[in-house]
């Protein structure tokens, strides 16, 4: 069996694909990294709608951005830094709003409608019983399964370096996340079920 | 390892990606399982966040501005 060509370069191949016109690959960019594009805006912007509607419009001037992306970079530093940009950006006009008029609120843009939707009270909860179950099942995982899980998750060690750390073959430390992963899918699963025409 | 662990890994070759990614457009539980994978890989670095519409509006927005009519 040859070695995949992609190890390690997964958002390289999706972003050339992207470039030479696939939308699907930039489509999982978006559902990989929406998440820490939202984290990247919120540290400066609070408003949930507002991290919802820039994090929207990141993705659009990444999209926009792509043909002039050069393959040696990092796809990820460039798109936070995109987001960083986004967030400083809103920052200084909803700053100059206020200066303008004191009254308004910093996320109020003279009643034009945002698309960003804060989440209901149903919905967060929703997200806390679901997050909890994923809590339990990583404590319930046996340690080595737990241990390698969260060395990749949390530490973001590769799997060479997990296996050198617990002292196990490369493919049995794989086999270990993925059932980590598979068990704790299928906990979470359910829960995601009411969710699912809502998701990609 | 299932297919959403291998793409997100980049645990594949260039030719299966290629595969996959002509899938992904017309099947719907390959890329709820990407999404669910992604999920809780997000999960666990602490980016607690369901997808709720999230992903979609992101699309619809990007299909509107950018993307034409496709």
């Amino acid at each position: 069996m040859s070695k995949p060509e992609l190890a390690g370069a997964i958002d390289e191949a999706l972003v050339a694909r992207a470039q030479q016109g696939e939308r699907i690959a930039f489509e999982l960019l978006v559902v990989k990294y929406q998440r820490r594009v939202a984290a990247t805006i919120r540290r400066l912007v609070r408003e949930d709608r507002v991290v919802e509607e820039l994090t929207q419009e990141v993705f659009l001037s990444a999209f926009v951005a792509l043909p002039s992306f050069r393959p040696e970079g990092q796809f990820a530093a460039w798109l936070f830094t995109i987001a960083r940009n986004a967030a400083r950006s809103y920052l200084r006009s909803a700053q100059n709003r206020q200066d303008d008029h004191p009254v308004e609120r910093l996320d109020d843009e003279g009643g034009q409608e945002r698309v960003g939707v804060a989440p209901s009270p149903e919905q967060e909860a929703m997200a806390r019983q679901l997050f909890e179950r994923i809590d339990a099942e990583v404590a319930a995982l046996p340690e080595l399964q737990r241990r390698a899980l969260l060395m990749r998750e949390i530490d973001g060690l590769d799997y060479k370096a997990i296996a050198a750390a617990l002292g196990q073959p490369i493919n049995t430390i794989k086999s270990h996340i993925f059932r980590a992963r598979e068990a704790i899918a299928h906990r979470a699963r359910p829960l995601l079920a009411p969710m699912r025409d809502r998701r990609w | 390892m299932n297919e959403a662990s291998r793409l997100l890994d980049g645990e594949m070759t260039a030719a299966e990606l290629t595969t996959l990614l002509e899938r992904l457009k017309h099947d719907g539980e390959l890329r709820d399982e990407i999404a669910t994978e992604q999920l809780i890989r997000d999960s666990l670095a602490g980016l607690r966040t369901l997808d709720d519409g999230y992903t979609l509006r992101i699309l619809a927005r990007l299909r509107q501005s950018q993307w034409g009519g496709g």
